[in-house]
């Protein structure tokens, strides 16, 4: 794939988040939005009037609101400003980060803040998705974003318990991380002794996709703002680097079921980290990354993508599930914000993995930082039926 | 035992078990005391998740005790006293384990002045047994079903709310056969659903709730029942006026204060009245209680009920003042600008005052027609279901035969412009078993669980170019999957007597004896 070196190198200097909650009822869109811009800015220590641009997007007619932009302008500050809206489903949250360092690194603007934000309270969330589908086909049989077939995979390979109980432990993994995240929406306080007993009672959704294994569905918003390597070192103590990013499509349709070792699936996720880690001479990213934020919908997703995206080999990715590696204090810490499992408002939810990314590399992100140094993130984002992004965040400007 | 903004010391410790958070005390084994002047000790103790507070004579064993007048303390509590302040300037203090202290903050929810902090109990009570007046008939047409709710923990029971003919009717206990049954461990956890602070599915998700039977019924009971609005409660022009000046100092706006050094006196009369002094000084204010000598100014009010009203917007100063009312002594200039000195007053959102009313949630639904046109290629696909055929286009590169049609092989990026006709019967290779009571895009409704959607290998495909469709309901359990080379269920298509050119000119698939 054609791939051109940036143009300038770009940072991230600042962060702002909401809560992440089910109900946000005190707060309009914009304002809640506004929330985010006014702590990104407070985190920069810069005003409205140093954006350059600013990048919007969300899930599109998740609340039936056409161009929410426009409304949004007083709680996003674009007013007389230029602004760009992107809205790609559920990577939305990447590609405006993607966009942002773009639109920096062209030369095109000094300062871009991207903002991701859903409240999904206020429209209908599968039914949101549902209308994704094909029109002509598809969209009648569409379960929304619910699918067993990723359980099916796994307990087909692994063998049911090892199966459904690696998936338990990564979910309890997460609620562990969560409990650590005051952002966080859901954070119940999960035990490991709860596995056998969870496996039995949380009620199936889809196959043995069960609900306390799905993401929830979360109102916030997040923002973060991208400068370029000048004004990003005048302006932020630490300035989080944005090496690389990378976006993988495939076609729209689920031709993915055939089981048939002879046609394999193609796998966006192991596709794309394949070529980003190869461009950036990364031999082996579990040793490379000292953080990964994964977009992880549910967790048997989250279990079989560390495979993909960490391009591992049979069973290595349940053990570094089942020997607690992607804990905090562990050799590869998967999501120490608790993941989307934990908060998932999902135009913001891909960007949330960027900026939670960064604020590891900061040092910044409080009681679910990581103990040992941070020096290499990776952020992924997934969206439509099988898209990847994936964004490589650095400490040091070495590369 | 005093009271102060309404609220007694007692009662700050008697909600403790209401506004406790499990979540906020993990890993925390302790007891902490209380020693609140002149209103007695307290002991609270958490181990296990689990806490327990008490009146007790004696602190011992405790790793901390605070120290703090009832007044300070019930301010702390209820947000009215900035905390910090008050341990930095001594009104709080900490013996002991200072660093262990800390953990108590995050193990309660706020405690809210004015909502009187009903009890779980009196609010599952409440629930109950206005239940019945907040049944929406209209939203449920001839539904004839019975809902019990088997509620646990303190304050629970089980009741079951019986409706027919467009009636409802609540019976304590269980009766036979439900037509579904909500199963709540904790009460306080459905109070919580009620009072929209938490969201059904968190619980459900959790294993703190559990539905048995249709739950398509449970997930409209908001459509059955109008939301639950909690008992509002009357803020007395006392609970105002001690309201208005325990926030003053919080309100005060110092960037409209620059170099002013000025004393200004409320003294309000009436019932619930009293002498507070907000004095100002290098860009600080500091309220004491009573006069001071020779202040800037001096506001005169008659009735504190008067004082109440302009302060909630209800009556504007000018009209007491020329009613006689009200009165300035000193420099009116300065009691003119108390409007920009200090931020205006909001009473407590959890009053059902008129703020409240600011925050509403407008109601939509959104029908839309659409029309989408097929192109040539899905045109020429539907239109051979009418003929009860189903027809692929193969890739001449690849040879991948796509189901449905598309115009070119995305991999290969040629036209795939070969016509093939496949089926209609095939194997199952993977079916997706869904219980989630999900809506159908189509119509809306949410559709009947569970049902099974099946990806079919139609005779003459291969690979993944599998086929989607329902499978019949009733043979959801005997379908098996193909693997490799082992085939699946054989299936076919149930085709519909009328045919359009549609997805729903068949049916559905089913078992192929």
């Amino acid at each position: 794939m054609a791939h051109r070196k940036k143009n300038r190198n770009v940072g991230i200097i600042g962060i702002g988040q909401t809560k992440y909650s089910s109900h946000r009822e005190d707060v309009n869109q914009p304002e809640m939005i506004h929330e985010a811009v006014s702590a990104a800015l407070a985190d920069a220590g810069i005003g409205m009037k140093d954006i350059d641009c600013v990048v919007h997007g969300n899930m599109e007619l998740f609340e039936m609101v056409h161009q929410p932009d426009l409304w949004h302008v007083l709680g996003t500050g674009a007013y007389g400003k230029d602004s760009i809206r992107i809205t790609t489903g559920g990577t939305v949250g990447a590609t405006i980060g993607c966009a942002a360092d773009n639109l920096v690194a062209s030369g095109m603007y000094d300062i871009v803040m991207a903002i991701g934000f859903e409240k999904l309270q206020e429209g209908h969330t599968t039914g949101g998705i549902t209308n994704m589908a094909d029109p002509l086909w598809f969209r009648n049989l569409q379960t929304g974003a619910l699918t067993g077939s990723k359980a099916y995979d796994v307990i087909r390979e692994f063998g049911e318990e090892r199966a459904k109980k690696v998936s338990l432990m990564y979910r309890i993994i997460m609620d562990k991380h969560a409990c650590l995240n005051p952002l966080a929406h859901r954070a119940f306080g999960l035990e490991f002794e709860q596995i056998d007993d969870l496996v039995r009672t949380s009620p199936k959704l889809v196959g043995d996709l069960k609900l306390i294994e799905m993401c929830s569905q979360s109102d916030g918003a997040c923002a973060v703002i991208y400068a370029v390597e000048k004004k990003a070192k005048e302006i932020a103590r630490t300035p989080v680097w944005v090496r690389d990013h990378i976006t993988v499509h495939r076609e729209e349709t689920f031709c993915m079921f055939g089981y048939n070792e002879k046609y394999p699936v193609p796998m966006t996720h192991r596709f794309a980290a394949e070529q980003l880690f190869k461009r950036n001479g990364i031999k082996n990213p579990v040793d490379y990354f000292d953080v990964f934020e994964m977009y992880d919908p549910a967790s048997w997703w989250a279990v079989d993508w560390l495979r993909d995206f960490f391009q591992l080999k049979g069973d290595e990715h349940l053990r570094l599930v089942e020997n607690r590696e992607i804990m905090i204090g562990g050799k590869i810490p998967v999501n120490p914000s608790g993941g989307v499992i934990a908060s998932n408002p999902i135009g913001a939810t891909a960007l949330v993995r960027i900026a939670e990314a960064a604020l590891q590399v900061r040092g910044d992100a409080g009681k679910h930082q990581i103990p040992t140094p941070v020096n290499h993130a990776l952020a992924s984002g997934f969206g439509g039926t099988m898209w990847t992004v994936l964004t490589m965040l650095e400490k040091e400007l070495n590369w | 035992m005093g009271e102060y903004w309404g609220v007694k010391v007692e009662d700050i410790f008697n909600t403790m078990p209401d506004r406790f958070r499990p979540e906020g005390a993990k890993g925390v084994d302790a007891s902490f005391g209380y020693d609140i002047k002149d209103e007695g000790k307290w002991k609270l103790t958490v181990k296990d998740g689990v806490m327990t507070v008490a009146k007790v004579d004696d602190l011992s064993g405790c790793v901390s005790i605070m120290l703090a007048d009832g007044e300070t303390f019930v301010g702390v509590n209820t947000g009215k006293v900035d905390g910090v302040n008050a341990f930095t300037s001594g009104k709080v203090k900490v013996e002991g384990d200072f660093g262990a202290f800390g953990k108590t903050a995050k193990m309660f929810k706020k405690f809210v002045i004015g909502k009187k902090e009903m009890s779980t109990r009196d609010y599952i009570l409440d629930m109950f047994g206005t239940l019945e007046s907040r049944f929406q008939p209209k939203n449920v047409p001839g539904l004839d079903a019975s809902i019990t709710y088997q509620i646990g923990g303190d304050g629970g029971g089980v009741w079951t709310a019986v409706i027919k003919d467009g009636k409802c009717a609540l019976k304590e206990g269980h009766v036979e056969k439900p037509t579904v049954r909500l199963e709540v461990n904790e009460a306080k956890d459905w109070v919580d659903v009620m009072l929209g602070k938490t969201d059904p599915f968190s619980l459900l998700s959790a294993g703190r709730a559990a539905i048995v039977g249709e739950t398509a019924l449970a997930m409209k009971l908001g459509e059955i029942f109008a939301k639950y609005q909690p008992p509002k409660v009357e803020f007395t022009t006392k609970d105002f006026i001690l309201d208005m000046f325990g926030t003053l100092v919080s309100r005060f706006q110092p960037q409209n204060a620059q170099g002013l050094d000025a004393s200004i006196t409320y003294q309000i009369g009436g019932d619930g009245g009293g002498v507070w002094t907000a004095v100002i000084k290098d860009g600080k204010c500091a309220l004491k209680e009573g006069h001071v000598e020779k202040p800037t100014v001096r506001l005169e009010v008659n009735e504190a009920k008067d004082w109440v009203d302009v302060m909630l917007g209800k009556t504007d100063p000018f009209s007491l003042l020329s009613a006689g009312r009200a009165a300035i002594v000193g420099e009116t200039a300065l009691a003119m600008k108390l409007g920009e000195i200090f931020a205006k007053y909001q009473p407590p959102a959890s009053l059902g005052g008129e703020p409240e009313q600011e925050l509403l949630v407008l109601k939509r639904t959104i029908s839309v027609k659409q029309r989408f046109a097929t192109g040539p290629v899905m045109g020429k696909f539907l239109n051979a279901l009418k003929q009860k055929k189903l027809i692929g286009n193969k890739c001449p590169s690849c040879g991948r035969i796509q189901l449905p049609p598309r115009e070119v092989c995305a991999v290969c990026r040629v036209s795939a412009d070969e016509w093939v006709e496949v089926g209609p019967k095939g194997q199952v290779r993977y079916m997706e078993y869904v219980y989630y009571a999900s809506p159908d895009p189509l119509t809306g409704e949410t559709r009947e669980t569970p049902y099974g959607m099946v990806n079919i290998l139609l005779d003459g495909c291969e690979g993944n170019d599998t086929f989607a469709h329902l499978i019949r309901r009733d043979q959801m359990d005997l379908i098996k999957n193909g693997s490799n080379e082992v085939a699946g269920t054989r299936v076919r298509p149930v085709w519909n007597d009328k045919r359009v050119g549609s997805v729903f000119d068949i049916k559905h698939f089913e078992i192929d004896e």
